[in-house]
């Protein structure tokens, strides 16, 4: 029984695993780059979330939460935009591991600053802040496993998120210019397409999801921390690597498998095996399907 | 076209003048910044200043230790400065921080923190260090203190925030004042059994941590074996764990009288979350001086009352209160151990410098130094906790420690009442 509830526990966390592996993809699939910020993104934007909390008292109030909810997304937008006018914009040209470098310059700094904050900032701590939540302890009994509220609606609101994500990918005008630009850029610039805006947008929604993980991993954990996001980069690459880099279906089915094979070790094994088993997954994953489990033959790139 | 040659040559000509003399003058300038430079390297009684290295780590994932750590040496070298400063060779001296009163970063990097050793103690000819952060840097620097000493120029290196058991085994030059949980688990545990009647114990230990795994073999299991105290359950977990539902519904299995908590602050408030999630209600949740911090309160509100711990110090006494105002006045931030050990590290060192009869000049350094490390095995002074502190044989300080608990959202000492 204890084995179901880690089944259940996995599934439902997983789903924010899920939010961090499509903000990753969602910049991959458009730049054929990876943003390394992208974790000090998720850790920003939590942060965001925990001052709105804080401030206002999330920890009594269902519409301060979603402020800070609503904050984090926010926060994570304005941050996605500024770190691809700082580390990819000017980099076009540039070999394709410079990006790679620079946003891992960028996460570093911004990863540094925050700890610095920390200190300064009364109302945060230097080892970690609080994110008061309503939903701390709200938990229930579904027979006799014990499910916490925090992971449920965790598990809906990214579930929605995920839903929204892909109509618009597949239905919106601006979703289809974005498919266009991942197949071939050069062709979509000649049919019209703004390729910078749609850059643009793409590092604003894709970190706009990256924040709403952020907050709703803070809010289950009930603090946050500087170091948070690069814990959660490392997860999400190995989501991206196993789902088929820049295949988002993949990313949001992968993450949810992520999440349940890591609670369940952690829960039937050991935690300091968790790591250990999810690399042994991603290793077996590139020898026998190198393009993912949900790559179609159209997502093979240059 | 010749016309047009002749100008761009001229000013190329008229540039590469102007850039000569450029450099020249840089030149002078860094001749000149040098000079000052290494004239302030090597001052010492002259000038009226003793110089003390300060190597704390400032970035990564050691700064909230490092940062407190140092703030408090910085707190305490502001006083003794502002009071006159210390006695050496009968004149009134200045403690003089290098490479100022920010102290250098080694972040988590041991080859860093070697560099920057090797820096202060031969280019720098500072009397001893305070630092380093964190088990893994200290014990990578102190082994490198026995090859410094091989090489004649040894130096003091002494941390306030190493608590891995065994460090101050490794050279006779590195020192420490962390507090060392070792010396008073049994008592703990024998109190906690009075009071409560305790028969059994289940544990959980961070293993990615050498410390807890540590602590929970060599002390503190054969301390509940003495007093006969069964271990029902051992259930372990990660600093990065995110969920402990496998270690409580664990622990709740198995229903123990003591649950000891081995684990940094956040693991150990996420497992108290957990529990009381779960309802897991044993006599006492007994934590360790890890979670004496204000993050503790901050995060884990309700959840850590009634947790209780052993601690250097009663946050209640006057004299830390004190402390602590001013910490807060100055830097916005609560007092954890770490503060307090770097305050009380720099008192130690002026206890030492002005038994040790040290020359403090240019020409004394060596011998200066090893004047020093003798007169600082033997220092003491009474702390601001109040104890009197003074190094062992193993140049750590051991302390009859405080048994506090969390009461109403703060840590005070325990004082439960007639045993149950």
């Amino acid at each position: 029984m204890l084995v179901l509830e880690y089944l259940i526990s996995g599934l439902l966390f997983g789903a924010t695993y899920s939010l961090v592996a499509i903000g990753f993809t969602l910049i991959f699939g458009v730049l054929n780059r990876l943003n390394i910020a992208h974790g000090a993104t998720i850790m920003v934007a939590a942060f965001a979330g925990a001052t709105i909390s804080i401030r206002l008292g999330g920890a009594t109030s269902y519409a301060v939460l979603a402020l800070a909810f609503a904050g984090s997304m926010l926060t994570g937008a304005v941050l996605g935009v500024l770190v691809r006018a700082v580390a990819f914009a000017p980099l076009r040209e540039a070999s394709p591991l410079a990006p790679f470098v620079t946003s891992a310059a960028v996460a570093i700094v911004i990863e540094e600053s925050f700890l610095q904050l920390s200190r300064r900032v009364p109302f945060f701590s230097p080892e970690f802040t609080p994110f008061p939540s309503i939903l701390e302890n709200a938990a229930f009994n579904v027979g006799p496993i014990l499910v916490r509220g925090a992971h449920v609606t965790m598990f809906v609101v990214a579930c929605s998120i995920m839903g929204m994500l892909h109509w618009w990918i597949n239905k919106s005008r601006m979703g289809r210019a974005i498919r266009a630009v991942e197949e071939n850029e050069t062709a979509a610039w000649l049919l019209g397409i703004n390729v910078r805006q749609v850059e643009i947008v793409v590092f604003a929604v894709a970190s706009a999801v990256a924040g709403a993980a952020g907050c709703l991993i803070g809010m289950s954990m009930g603090t946050v921390n500087p170091f948070m996001g690069s814990g959660l980069l490392l997860t999400g690459f190995v989501i991206i690597v196993l789902a088929g880099i820049g295949s988002l279906v993949g990313a949001m089915v992968c993450g949810l498998l992520v999440g349940v094979i890591e609670m369940t070790i952690v829960g039937t094994v050991s935690a300091s095996m968790k790591e250990a088993v999810l690399f042994v997954i991603l290793f077996a994953a590139l020898v026998f399907r190198p393009q993912g489990l949900f790559a179609g033959p159209e997502a093979k790139r240059d | 076209m010749a016309l047009l040659d002749a100008r761009h040559e001229v000013r190329v000509n008229g540039d590469r003048s102007r850039g000569n003399r450029a450099r020249r003058l840089g030149a002078e300038v860094a001749i000149a910044l040098l000079a000052v430079a290494s004239a302030s390297a090597w001052a010492f009684q002259d000038e009226g200043t003793v110089r003390i290295g300060l190597l704390e780590s400032q970035t990564g994932v050691l700064a909230p230790y490092g940062i407190p750590g140092l703030l408090g040496s910085q707190i305490a070298i502001e006083e003794i400065n502002n009071a006159g400063g210390v006695t050496v060779d009968g004149k009134k001296v200045r403690l003089a921080p290098v490479p100022n009163i920010k102290g250098h970063d080694p972040a988590n990097d041991p080859a860093q923190a070697i560099a920057l050793v090797r820096r202060l103690a031969i280019d720098d000819g500072v009397l001893m260090i305070k630092g380093t952060s964190g088990s893994n840097l200290t014990d990578a620097v102190f082994n490198y203190l026995n090859e410094l000493e091989r090489q004649g120029t040894p130096v003091v290196v002494h941390t306030s925030s190493s608590v891995a058991p065994g460090l101050g085994k490794i050279s006779k030059w590195g020192f420490r004042n962390s507090f060392s949980e070792i010396d008073i688990v049994y008592g703990v545990a024998e109190r906690i059994q009075k009071q409560t009647g305790a028969k059994t114990a289940g544990f959980f230990i961070q293993q990615d941590n050498v410390y807890y795994p540590s602590i929970a073999e060599k002390a503190i299991m054969p301390a509940l074996k003495r007093l006969n105290i069964d271990v029902k359950v051992v259930t372990d977990g990660v600093g990065s764990d995110r969920d402990f539902s496998r270690q409580v519904n664990a622990l709740r299995g198995a229903q123990p009288d003591l649950v000891y908590i081995l684990g940094q602050t956040l693991p150990a408030i996420n497992l108290l979350k957990e529990g009381k999630r779960r309802g897991l209600t044993p006599k006492v949740y007994i934590g360790g001086i890890a979670q004496v911090t204000a993050e503790t309160i901050k995060s884990g509100a309700e959840a850590v009352e009634g947790m209780v711990m052993a601690s250097s110090y009663d946050p209640d006494s006057p004299a830390v209160r004190k402390l602590g105002d001013e910490y807060k006045r100055r830097f916005s931030q609560d007092l954890s151990p770490f503060v307090v050990n770097g305050y009380e590290a720099i008192y130690l060192v002026k206890d030492a410098i002005e038994k040790s009869g040290i020359k403090n000049t240019k020409e004394s350094l060596v011998e200066d130094r090893v004047k020093f490390r003798d007169a600082y095995a033997k220092a003491s002074f009474v702390s601001v906790t109040g104890e009197r502190i003074a190094f062992n044989a193993d140049r750590d300080t051991p302390r009859a420690g405080v048994i506090l608990v969390v009461k109403n959202g703060q840590f005070v000492a325990w004082n439960p009442g007639p045993a149950k």
